[in-house]
C-alpha cells in the first residue's frame, strides 16, 4: 500500500512492535516507518497506544518485542540520554527552578558544550520561537504558550533527529491552539526536523500532518496522508474518528461499472462509489461527511450519480459560518448535515420541517463490515 | 462590595483570635525564657538555690576546655546525626513518594509507628540490642562475623545510632513532602536531556527537594543538639552531651546560674547557626 521508501529516507522504523501493560496490550504489533523530515501524527483516542508508542521512541519504555530503529540505529538497550531524539512533554515539564535560559541550555550542558558554544545556539533558539525577551523568567511567570515555546526550545536546540511531541497543544485554549498548529507546521519545515506528534484531535492532526496514523485499541488502523485518510477511511472507526460521519447499513445488489447499488432496510437502494473487494451480497457500511450533503425542498431529477432521501429536520443550530441539522431518516436513524450559511437565509431549515437530503455518489464512502 | 465587606470582618476579628495564643506563649514561653536570662547573670547559693548578685562569671566559665570539649562534642554529633538522618532518609523518602499511591499512606504509617512507643521505653530497647551480651552482639558471634563482643553500649556510636534512630521519621517527613510533589516527567525530562542518573539528581530532584532538605535537616540537627534522653541511657560518662550537662547542673551540682548559662549559649548558638544556614548554606548549596 505505501510506496516504497529507500533505507535513507527513513528516520524512525518500528517493526513489529508489541508492549504490554500488565494485562493489556498498549500497543499490539505495530509498524511504521517515518520518513525524514515529515511531520508525521499519531491519532486515536485515549487508551488507543500512541502515547506509548511515543514513549518507546523515547526510550522511557521498551517493547516486549519488535524492533525500533532511529537513523538506521536500533534502538534497544539505549537509554533515553543516548538517543537522538528529544520530546515536548504533554505539561511541558519545564523545570521550575531554572530560567528560561537555563531551562533551553540544559541539554547542551548536558552533553558537555562550553558555555560559549551554548550562548549563541540558545540565543538563535529563542529568538525562533519569539522569547528573546523573556530569558531570565521563570516559567511561572510565563503564559501557556509561552510556556510550550520554551519546551519547544528545549528540545530543538539540541538540534535532535526526531522530535517527539506529546499532545502539543492539548493545554492551549481553542484560539492559541489554532495559532499554534500553523506554526508549528512553519517551523517544522523551516528546522527541517522529523516531528512525530501525538494527538487525539483530528483537526490538529489533519492541520499539521504530512502523514498521520491512526491507532485504536494498540493496533495501527491506517496510515496516509490527511487527504487519504479523510477522503477514504479504510473502516467505520477512522471514519467516525476523523470527522462526523454518517453511516448506513446495507447490503450490495449489485455492481454496474464505477457504481455499487446497496440496499438499505427502511430506505432504499441507494449508490455508492464501488471498493475493490465487493461483491453482489456483500454486508457494508456506507459513510458520507455531513459536509458533502446538500438540503433542498424540492426533490430533484433522479439520475445515476446522485443519492436522495426524504428527511425530518430534528434540530437546526446556528452556529456562525454554517448551519448544523440533525436529520431524522426513514429508517430513524440521525444523521448531521452542516450547510453553509453563505447560501442565504431563504435557504435554512428549522426544525420539524420535511427535506430531500442529497449527496453525490463518488462522495459516499463503501466499507465492507 | 461583599468581597471587601468581609475581609473587613476578617481583618477586625483577627486580633481577638490571636489574644489566648499570645497570652498562653507570654506565661510560658517568654516569662520562663525572662526567668532561665536572669537567674543565668545571677550567682549559685552556698548550698544550691539562687542568690541575686548579678555577674558574667556564668558566662565566662564555659570558655573552660572541659565545657567547651562538651559543646564541641555535642556539635559533632549532631551534624553526625543529620547527616546520617539525611542520607538514610533520603531514598527512603524518595521510594515511598514513588510508589504506587495505595501504598504511600501504609509506608508512611510504617514510619510513623514508632511514635506510638514511648521515646524512653525505645531508648532502653536499644541497650538491650546494643550490650556486650545483646541482640547484636550474640547475632554478630552466631554468624562467626566477629569473635568477640563489640564495645558499642555507653560509646559516642551507640549514642549516635540512638540519635539516628530516633529523629530519622523527622527527616523523612519533610523530605517525602517535597518529593511526592515532583512532577515525574521533570525526572524523564532531564534524562531525554542527556542527563545521566546521577545528574539527574543533583541537577533537578535535589534542587526541587530543597524546601524539604532544608527543613529535615532544621527538625533533626536542633534536637539533636540539645539531646538529652538518648546520650544519658546510652553513651557513658565520656559521651556527655550539652543536654546533659545542663541537666548535671540543674539537679546534681545545683548551680542553676550556671546552667541556665549554658542554655543561654545553647540557645543563641543554635540560633546563629540556623540563621547562617538559611542564609548561606541553604541558598547556595542547591543553587
Amino acid at each position: 500500500m505505501e510506496p516504497h521508501v529507500s533505507m535513507t529516507d527513513v528516520s524512525v522504523e518500528i517493526r513489529n512492535v508489541t508492549k504490554r501493560h500488565g494485562a493489556t496490550v498498549a500497543v499490539d504489533r505495530v509498524s511504521l516507518s517515518v520518513r525524514k523530515g515529515e511531520f508525521f501524527s499519531l491519532l486515536g483516542p485515549s487508551g488507543s497506544g500512541k502515547t506509548t508508542t511515543l514513549r518507546l521512541l523515547a526510550g522511557f519504555e521498551h517493547p516486549d518485542s519488535g524492533e525500533i530503529l532511529i537513523e538506521g540505529v536500533p534502538m534497544q538497550g539505549v537509554p533515553p540520554n543516548h538517543r537522538p531524539v528529544n520530546i515536548v512533554f504533554q505539561n511541558y515539564a519545564l523545570f521550575p527552578h531554572m530560567t528560561v535560559k537555563q531551562n533551553v541550555a540544559f541539554g547542551l550542558e548536558m552533553k558537555g558544550m562550553t558555555a560559549g558554544e551554548i550562548a549563541p545556539r540558545v540565543a538563535q533558539t529563542v529568538d525562533m520561537v519569539r522569547l528573546s525577551g523573556k530569558l531570565e523568567r521563570f516559567p511561572a511567570q510565563l503564559s501557556g504558550g509561552e510556556q510550550q515555546r520554551v519546551a519547544l526550545a528545549r528540545a530543538l536546540v539540541n538540534h535532535p533527529a526526531v522530535l517527539l511531541l506529546d499532545e502539543p497543544l492539548g493545554a492551549l485554549d481553542r484560539q492559541l491552539r489554532q495559532e499554534m498548529e500553523v506554526e508549528l507546521k512553519v517551523l517544522q519545515e523551516r528546522v527541517g526536523i522529523t516531528f512525530i506528534c501525538v494527538t487525539h484531535d483530528q483537526e490538529e492532526a489533519l492541520t499539521m500532518s504530512d502523514r498521520l496514523a491512526v491507532l485504536n485499541h494498540g493496533r495501527l488502523l491506517q496510515v496516509g496522508t490527511p487527504e487519504e485518510i479523510y477522503t477514504s477511511p479504510a473502516s467505520a472507526f477512522v471514519a467516525n474518528f476523523i470527522g462526523v460521519s454518517n453511516g448506513l447499513s446495507g447490503c450490495v445488489q449489485d455492481v454496474e461499472g464505477d457504481t455499487a447499488r446497496v440496499v438499505v432496510e427502511g430506505i432504499g437502494v441507494l449508490r455508492s462509489a464501488v471498493v475493490p473487494g465487493l461483491a453482489a451480497g456483500s454486508k457494508v457500511l456506507m459513510t458520507i461527511r455531513p459536509e458533502r450533503l446538500k438540503l433542498s425542498r424540492d426533490p430533484g431529477a433522479m439520475d445515476p450519480h446522485h443519492n436522495q432521501v426524504v428527511v425530518r429536520i430534528a434540530k437546526a443550530i446556528y452556529s456562525g459560518n454554517e448551519m448544523q441539522y440533525l436529520l431524522s431518516l426513514p429508517n430513524n436513524l440521525t444523521w448531521k448535515a452542516r450547510i453553509p450559511n453563505a447560501d442565504g437565509i431563504a435557504k435554512r431549515f428549522s426544525a420539524g420541517e420535511s427535506a430531500y437530503v442529497k449527496w453525490q455518489a463518488a462522495e459516499a464512502v463503501l466499507l465492507s463490515q | 462590595m461583599s468581597m471587601d465587606y468581609r475581609r473587613g470582618v476578617a481583618r477586625r476579628r483577627l486580633p481577638w483570635l490571636i489574644v489566648p495564643p499570645a497570652i498562653a506563649l507570654l506565661l510560658f514561653f517568654v516569662v520562663p525564657l525572662g526567668l532561665v536570662l536572669a537567674v543565668s547573670f545571677a550567682s549559685k547559693g552556698t548550698y544550691g538555690g539562687v542568690q541575686w548578685i548579678v555577674t558574667v562569671m556564668n558566662y565566662t566559665a564555659i570558655l573552660d576546655p572541659l565545657y567547651l570539649g562538651i559543646f564541641w562534642r555535642s556539635l559533632w554529633i549532631a551534624l553526625l546525626t543529620t547527616a546520617a538522618c539525611l542520607m538514610l532518609g533520603f531514598p527512603l523518602a524518595y521510594l515511598i513518594a514513588r510508589s504506587p499511591k495505595r501504598w504511600q499512606a501504609a509506608l508512611l504509617l510504617l514510619i510513623i509507628i514508632p511514635f506510638w512507643t514511648n521515646f524512653l521505653v525505645r531508648t532502653y530497647a536499644w541497650m538491650f540490642i546494643l550490650r556486650a551480651e545483646g541482640l547484636l552482639n550474640t547475632a554478630l558471634m552466631t554468624m562467626g562475623i566477629i569473635n568477640e563482643p563489640l564495645n558499642l553500649l555507653f560509646t559516642d556510636t551507640a549514642v549516635l545510632i540512638g540519635l539516628v534512630y530516633g529523629y530519622l521519621p523527622f527527616m523523612v517527613l519533610p523530605l517525602y513532602a517535597a518529593l511526592e510533589r515532583l512532577d515525574p516527567a521533570l525526572i524523564e525530562a532531564a534524562w531525554d536531556l542527556y542527563a545521566n542518573p546521577r545528574q539527574v539528581f543533583s541537577r533537578v530532584i535535589l534542587p526541587l527537594a530543597k524546601p524539604g532538605v532544608v527543613a529535615g535537616c532544621l527538625l533533626v540537627f536542633i534536637p539533636s543538639l540539645g539531646a538529652y534522653v538518648t546520650p544519658d541511657l546510652l553513651g557513658g560518662a565520656k559521651s556527655m552531651m550539652i543536654g546533659n550537662l545542663i541537666q548535671h547542673q540543674y539537679l546534681v551540682v545545683r548551680d542553676w546560674p550556671f546552667g541556665s548559662a549554658l542554655s543561654f549559649v545553647l540557645m543563641a548558638g543554635v540560633l546563629l547557626m540556623v540563621f547562617y544556614y538559611l542564609r548561606t548554606g541553604a541558598a547556595k548549596s542547591f543553587g
